[in-house]
């Protein structure tokens, strides 16, 4: 199962990805929501996305936007992650097209089950 | 049909240079998005004009004439080009907020210097961007408002970029204070992992 | 004279795991490029040569140089043309020839309306010795079907007067045709000696070569919204970062509501620019200025 990890913080996508390979996933990573598309684009899509709010060029919900109106990527699901604890902020997040959110600091042991739980939902 | 011959002359009449006063007109004004934009464009030479710059932005709903109005500011590069940037940190809207930080990563030690305010800013959020803006600049004397955030700022994830981002400037004797950190939010996996790395690198960059 | 030259060639010391880490971090944010473990032994040669030329004496030392001293931002410059592979020659990059006769041509055409009068503008930047506005033409007549039904405009850009002049007069050698197929070289060369390729002139005379510079404003505003399709191909990604994001402004205005600009193969907006949205075609990834 191969995980796209969009952070524009190394420390964040080293971490998320050690996470992740511990997990037995193969990750790959993007610092913004632009080169997150292009790597969905380039060969075969990834199975499950990790995505930042606040980046640059395009941030999380605009990417999430955006994936979500292509035919090769709608369905891939995607957890977002954000420093913000709000209700309204993990709304934001689904109406953009996320389908779990994780506040940060993340936990390794919620975003193992959070990926896991989504791989089951679509295998 | 097909491939033309290379034409002799160029047939696109040019236009005389509009003034500032003209051009902010356009900017503030009616017309297009396609005008507004070769307005902004055109007032990258023009640092006289950074307030208006800065005023449009706030107020510009197309995107692609905002892109045009931040690439002018970051050419202008001045401190009220800066201080007009980082207030639009505070904004609601994302996309704007982000282009701020993009433009203020951009423009050195004026924009550096607006940021030492914004590190005291109650809302933790202002705080972040300022150290995403920080994290991307050289700027020695931030160096020790990045230690004061790591020493004390109470929000973890505040702590964290300024871990990050003292970890690319920093030294080995820095090295304590993040492990400080960590002492403070124990039981955060992230943070015993932003630590380890910081650690890593300041210490790998003693001697030669 | 740098210190690590005045001591002869001494070996420069293997590049401890946390500095390679270091420079694969500032690459990647850079220029979005990621070196597999195939490259090592080419990035590492790239290094020493980078290391040597400013008396570094180590990685971990040049990366400080990069961090502190290189106020320019002209080291880090040559650091990317050194990691990265310049030469030109006719057909580079060929998939996205194939994406332009295949899918962006036919989409500009069908966005046109009936009697638009203008012909449909290419512009290739930086031409250099005129490898691709040349390719781009043969590509045209040899692979659009809809060739005869338009007119079509190729325009060619360099700041370097020498090569422009080299790529007006239409001669190449073997280095330079090696990946043309034998019948396109019948079709559109002479060979006046061993060696030598000479364009014919009916394909010579079909691009216009200037010296336009993208940076600069005063040219640029005469070309607003003149192109259907812009070739900058490894360009952008040897300016520094605010000159990469004046340039992607200024192929923007260049560009026609819809129009497409095409990168390098290693070359991506997204450390350049949120201007343009991304369309994936079959042989391609390019970016569309929006219609409106």
């Amino acid at each position: 199962m191969h995980v796209l990890v969009v952070d524009d913080s190394t420390t964040a996508r080293k971490f998320h990805r050690q996470i992740l390979e511990t997990a037995g996933f193969t990750v790959e990573e993007a610092m913004n929501g632009l080169e997150a598309l292009e790597r969905a684009f380039a060969a075969a899509p990834p199975d499950l996305l990790v995505v930042d709010v606040n980046m640059p060029r395009m941030d999380g919900y605009a990417f999430l936007r955006a994936l979500r109106t292509e035919p090769a990527l709608r369905d891939i699901p995607a957890i977002m992650a954000s420093t913000e604890r709000e209700d309204a902020d993990a709304e934001r997040a689904f109406a953009a097209g996320a389908n779990l959110y994780l506040v940060k600091p993340v936990q390794p042991e919620t975003l193992v089950r959070f990926a896991r739980a989504l791989m089951g939902a679509t295998a | 049909m097909g491939l033309l011959k290379r034409r002799a002359a160029d047939p696109v009449p040019v236009a005389a240079p509009r003034s500032v006063a003209s051009l902010i007109y356009t900017l503030r004004g009616a017309a297009t998005a396609a005008e507004r934009r070769a307005a902004a464009l055109d007032l990258m030479a023009a640092p006289e004009a950074a307030a208006e710059l800065i005023a449009a932005l706030a107020e510009e709903p197309h995107v692609q004439v905002q892109q045009a109005i931040v690439t002018a500011l970051i050419s202008i590069g001045t401190s009220p080009a800066s201080a007009g940037l980082a207030r639009l940190l505070a904004s609601g809207d994302t996309a704007l907020r982000n282009a701020a930080i993009e433009a203020l990563q951009q423009m050195g030690a004026p924009a550096a210097v607006q940021m030492e305010a914004l590190l005291a800013a109650p809302d933790p959020d202002l705080r972040l961007f300022a150290l995403n803006v920080l994290s991307a600049l050289r700027y020695p004397p931030a160096l020790a408002w990045l230690r004061v955030a790591v020493n004390r700022d109470e929000n973890v994830n505040v702590g964290l970029a300024a871990v990050e981002a003292l970890a690319e400037q920093g030294d080995p004797a820095d090295a304590p204070a993040f492990r400080a950190f960590a002492a403070r939010f124990p039981g955060e996996a992230f943070v015993a992992f932003a630590v380890t790395l910081a650690c890593r690198r300041v210490l790998s960059d003693c001697g030669r | 004279m740098s210190d690590l030259a005045a001591r002869g060639q001494a070996a420069p010391p293997a590049a401890d795991p946390e500095s390679f880490e270091r420079f694969q971090e500032l690459f990647y944010r850079k220029t979005g490029i990621i070196f597999g473990a195939a490259k090592r032994y080419f990035v590492d040669r790239r290094l020493e040569e980078r290391i040597a030329s400013t008396g570094t004496g180590s990685l971990r030392g040049y990366l400080r140089f990069l961090r502190n001293d290189d106020r320019t931002g002209e080291e880090l410059q040559r650091l990317v043309n050194a990691m990265t592979v310049n030469e030109t020659y006719f057909y580079r990059e060929e998939y996205q020839f194939r994406c332009l006769v295949t899918s962006i041509l036919p989409e500009v055409v069908a966005a046109r309306k009936p009697q638009d009068p203008r012909p449909i503008r290419l512009w290739s930047l930086p031409c250099s010795t005129g490898e691709e506005p040349y390719s781009l033409a043969i590509q045209l007549l040899e692979n659009w079907s809809a060739v005869d039904l338009h007119d079509v405009e190729i325009m060619a850009s360099d700041i370097d007067t020498r090569v422009l002049a080299q790529a007006r007069a239409g001669r190449f050698d073997r280095r330079s045709v090696q990946y043309l197929p034998d019948r396109v070289k019948r079709r559109y060369f002479s060979q006046p000696e061993a060696g030598q390729w000479q364009l014919i002139d009916d394909l010579r005379s079909s691009v216009d070569f200037n010296t336009i510079n993208l940076n600069d404003r005063e040219a640029m505003r005469r070309h607003a919204g003149a192109f259907d399709v812009i070739f900058c191909r490894n360009l952008l990604i040897y300016f520094d970062d605010i000159s990469r994001r004046h340039a992607a402004e200024e192929i923007y205005e260049a560009l026609r509501p819809g129009g497409f600009v095409c990168l390098g193969h290693s070359e991506s907006m997204s450390r350049i620019s949120s201007l343009f949205t991304l369309r994936r075609f079959p042989d391609a990834l390019v970016y569309q200025k929006p219609n409106s």
